[in-house]
């Protein structure tokens, strides 16, 4: 029995020496920017209050096999400069990484990035997998086309995907640059605090539209543009909030 | 005062005077020289064609320079009627260049020549009744102006308020020119948020001219963010009405890409029954690598076509 928990500490060492890591250290400033190019699998980003981005890998692919000793990984789709199959980019404080790796093979990516980044990521439709947001105080731009998932964002969101739902849950919204959110079939849900001041349009071709936020009382200010298009606004209006779908149903609900 | 000596446009004895001096005036001469110099030159220079959205530009001015001035008349009135003819005699410039309209005017105001002949300048005895004369005339235009402007004011009174819409409209101009400004400004912004805001600004404009639809046109084919292009689609189609935005965004349909532009702008154009979308939503659908949400879209669009 009391070699139980040294063998539990090794394997846990051991479990721990397999991820990889990839760290800078860059000013967690508004003109901080993250651009994420390529990444293929579940890519969950997480902000927080610190200085540094780090990219942890937890595949134990970038272990190198012992014929390879004292020879570097070479990928097709440009120079790896963080050992992870990455090929980084700074320009000040705004970085980029692009992910070199074929698109069928993901490689658990995990990305921690100060919160008052801007976040940028790119992902074609070939690059299978969720990506997962969170914390982030700044402006999200995401061109993709599978499900995104964000949570305790501020915007603005720059939100575009094709056939995966987008789930989003707002701590605050950001005042003045808009939040803009489209899918062709995927649902989008949205949750924003009761007493968000928005100028709401939402629009889907073949879905349906789902609120407990009581639209109807603004009649007003609420116009039918023909279609499921509806205008209105929440709270007296303010910050724009444009959520498009072709065919999916969108969900608005109060937080 | 110069120009008008040099247009000959100008009163014959002030006209002589000024010759006179000019004669014995070396500096002057010279300037007078180089002014007609440069009104020569200001009239060999082609005419430059004004475009569409100064005639607008300039009648929405008028208007609310028209307005201004019947509410100031408005505010004058009964100061004017008290003071009478006194005030008319002053005849603004307004009246001097009405003058030769009003030249056939009856017999009425004969009458006043003499009274008002006391103010005018000393000539020579004909030149006086000349002028006395002329003051006549300036008194029946300026009783006509006036006429006319208690004529306005008394309607506009009637319609209370009705200065109010021309206020608007220039307020409305003037917002309408810092949009613009603020869009030309923000459209090349790294922010595609701030790019879909700057995009946002021309929503409620109701008469974009050429630049704003060239700039959003120029965003629903080239810019790299598909929600900016969309907000500049969702813009332009509140102006479909318009020729020029119309044939765009049927040029537009065979370049985009991009799934959820191809279905709005399907959409938008079935809606508009413009036939000339028939042609690229085929293609659309003949392309391998459409997706079937679009398809389903472009097909039932081809119904309504």
């Amino acid at each position: 029995m009391k070699y139980v928990i040294p063998v539990l500490l090794t394997v846990f060492v051991w479990k721990h020496s397999v991820a990889q890591e990839f760290k800078m250290t860059v000013e967690n400033n508004k003109d901080g920017q993250l651009t994420l190019e390529d990444f293929a699998g579940d890519l969950p980003i997480e902000g927080y209050s610190g200085n540094e981005i780090i990219i942890t890998s937890t595949s134990g692919r970038f272990e190198l096999p012992e014929k390879a000793k004292g020879l570097k990984p070479i990928y097709g789709g440009g120079t790896d400069n963080t050992g992870i199959a990455l090929a980084m980019e700074k320009n000040g404080n705004k970085i980029s990484f692009r992910c070199l790796l074929p698109v069928t093979k993901g490689a658990d990516y995990h990305i921690k990035v100060p919160d008052n980044f801007m976040l940028r990521i790119h992902r074609g439709c070939e690059k299978s997998g969720e990506t997962i947001i969170q914390n982030v105080k700044n402006e999200i731009d995401f061109d993709g086309c599978h499900k995104v998932n964000l949570k305790n964002v501020t915007g603005p969101l720059v939100i575009s995907t094709i056939s995966g739902g987008v789930d989003v849950v707002f701590s605050e919204i950001s005042k003045d640059k808009p939040i803009s959110i489209a899918s062709i079939s995927g649902e989008v849900d949205v949750t924003i605090p009761a007493k968000a001041a928005v100028d709401l349009e939402m629009s889907t071709i073949n879905g349906n539209m789902y609120s407990d936020f009581d639209l109807a009382a603004d009649s007003k200010n609420m116009k039918k543009v023909g279609g499921n298009n509806i205008r209105s606004q929440l709270n007296g209006g303010g910050t724009d909030l444009k959520l498009s779908v072709i065919s999916g149903n969108i969900y608005l609900r109060k937080g | 005062m110069m120009v008008d000596y040099l247009d000959q446009a100008m009163d014959v004895i002030y006209g002589d005077a000024i010759k006179q001096h000019l004669a014995g005036c070396d500096q002057c001469r010279r300037e007078s020289e180089e002014l007609q110099e440069l009104l020569l030159a200001m009239t060999a220079t082609e005419m430059r064609q004004p475009g569409p959205g100064l005639r607008e530009n300039f009648q929405l001015m008028l208007q609310s320079e028209l307005n201004m001035e019947t509410t100031d008349r408005l505010l004058h009135e009964g100061e004017e009627s008290g003071v009478g003819s006194g005030r008319m005699g002053e005849g603004g410039p307004v009246q001097v260049g009405e003058r030769r309209r009003m030249g056939e005017s009856g017999p009425g105001q004969v009458g006043k020549k003499g009274r008002m002949g006391d103010g005018g300048p000393d000539g020579g005895g004909k030149l006086r009744v000349l002028k006395a004369g002329w003051l006549g005339w300036r008194v029946a235009a300026a009783v006509v102006l006036l006429a006319g402007g208690i004529g306005i004011g008394v309607l506009l009174s009637s319609r209370k308020g009705a200065d109010t819409p021309d206020q608007l409209a220039g307020m409305r101009k003037e917002i309408k020119e810092m949009k613009q400004m603020l869009l030309y400004s923000l459209i090349d912004d790294e922010s595609a948020s701030q790019r879909i805001k700057a995009v946002s600004y021309t929503e409620q404009m109701t008469n974009p001219d050429q630049k704003v639809i060239e700039v959003l046109v120029g965003t629903l084919n080239h810019d790299k963010n598909v929600n900016v292009r969309l907000a500049a689609l969702y813009s332009l189609a509140s102006f479909a009405d318009n020729r020029v935005v119309c044939d765009s965004l049927v040029a537009s349909l065979p370049r985009q890409t991009e799934p959820l532009i191809q279905v709005m702008l399907i959409n938008l154009l079935a809606a508009k029954k413009d036939s000339r979308a028939i042609g690229p939503i085929k293609e659309i659908i003949s392309n391998r690598n459409t997706l079937p949400a679009v398809k389903e879209a472009a097909e039932q669009s081809l119904k309504t076509l």
